[in-house]
């Protein structure tokens, strides 16, 4: 072969890379522009994101896996000048296996951002993973409120759906989400307490 | 050269041109979801105060890399929040949420923001732990989400990424998003 026509047939090789390349890039974000929900939808900054499950196992307070019970209205937070309005849910949730801290009844409580506003308004934010479902279980890593009785996801990072013996992370392009999403619940639970045991220096008796 | 040698080398860099190619994927991937205002004239509503009142109208409007100015978006002030075409600022103290800044896009049509709201949480962003900086990033991407943005971990000099809080300002990467959408 001509060394000019190799050189030809490379440089069309590389293009056809780049393209295939990016028109999967393309249809990827597509799928996604479909996928989206007609419903409101939040993004937050965290105030805290783990770059391993080590750290967010460390951090939590509490672990848990626990099945929604009960979603209850809670509070609304209002805005420095009144006119905007956050209101908040209270779930319970049964817990089914306790990883890390204490809960004294089997019983947690986890408030979020959601619900209905002063003004009637239906209030869906979904930057936690959106509204637990009652009868689902979900395997959680939370933070107990310092002025509150009640416990808070420590992120996106920190929640699990489970889904056919599966847990299913919020957010997808996350590397610590990953770690668990599409896990079978048993593996994701071993995960859990190895790094657990890890992190406190082996010492892995449940609480 | 042999066809078989040729055909080796064309293989490899085939193989090496889709792996360059994903950052244009990862580029598409910045943008959230289909969402974004009917056009780049947006009426804003500052609903802050003290100095939140300032940083949301520095990221937005007033300082030279803020949105408005930087991308093609204009950002039209108005005296009262609104759930037309609006893109709503506000501070409060939310409590231990886990997170200091929210963005909501409460109400839409389609793929078009009608309401959108960005809220600071004064329960963190006041105890003392972060910087005016810090809360300028928080505030710079609450308001790029309201514009159609998602979070950017790829780049460390965007208010996009979610895992720094010392990037007050959108890049240009996120400006030729912007402009790409509206």
């Amino acid at each position: 072969m001509k060394r000019k026509n190799f050189l030809i047939l490379t440089i069309l090789v590389a293009l056809c890379g780049l393209s295939v390349s990016a028109m999967f890039g393309l249809k990827r974000h597509q799928d996604d522009k479909a996928q989206q929900p007609l419903r409101s939808k939040s993004h937050a900054v965290w105030k805290e994101v783990y770059k391993n499950v080590d750290e967010m196992v460390k951090s939590a307070d509490t672990i848990v896996l626990g099945q929604a019970i009960d979603r209850q209205p809670g509070r609304i937070a209002y805005s420095s000048t009144g006119e905007d309005s956050l209101p908040f849910e209270v779930v319970s949730f049964r817990v089914v296996n306790n990883i890390k801290g204490k809960n004294g009844d089997g019983i947690i409580y986890v408030e979020r951002a959601g619900g209905v506003d002063h003004e009637g308004n239906q209030v869906y934010l979904d930057a936690d993973g959106g509204d637990f479902e009652v009868g689902n279980s979900y395997l959680l890593f939370l933070k107990q409120q310092e002025d509150g009785p009640y416990y808070y996801q420590v992120n996106d990072q920190g929640r699990y759906h489970v889904e056919g013996g599966r847990l299913k992370g919020v957010d997808k392009d996350d590397e610590v989400s990953m770690m668990f999403h599409e896990r079978p619940v048993n593996e994701g639970l071993r995960m859990v307490k190895e790094s657990k045991d890890k992190v406190t220096g082996g010492k892995s008796k449940q609480e | 050269m042999k066809l078989r040698h040729a055909i080796l080398i064309w293989v490899a860099v085939f193989g090496i041109a889709i792996f360059l190619g994903q950052p244009f994927g990862a580029w598409a991937s910045h943008r959230w979801g289909c969402w974004k205002y009917a056009d780049a004239t947006i009426s804003w509503y500052n609903g802050a105060t003290g100095d939140y009142f300032n940083i949301y109208n520095e990221e937005a409007r007033t300082d030279s890399n803020s949105w408005s100015p930087f991308t093609d978006i204009t950002l039209q002030s108005v005296s009262a929040s609104g759930s037309t075409d609006h893109a709503n600022a506000f501070n409060g103290f939310y409590g231990a949420t886990g997170w200091l800044g929210i963005a909501e896009l409460r109400s839409v049509s389609g793929c078009i923001v009608r309401n959108g709201r960005a809220r600071l949480n004064q329960s963190y962003l006041d105890n003392g732990s972060y910087s005016r900086t810090n809360k300028k990033h928080v505030a710079c991407q609450e308001v790029g989400h309201l514009f159609g943005l998602n979070h950017n971990r790829g780049s460390s000099t965007t208010c996009m990424n979610d895992t720094i809080l010392t990037a007050p300002q959108p890049n240009t990467h996120d400006r030729d998003l912007i402009n790409s959408i509206y």
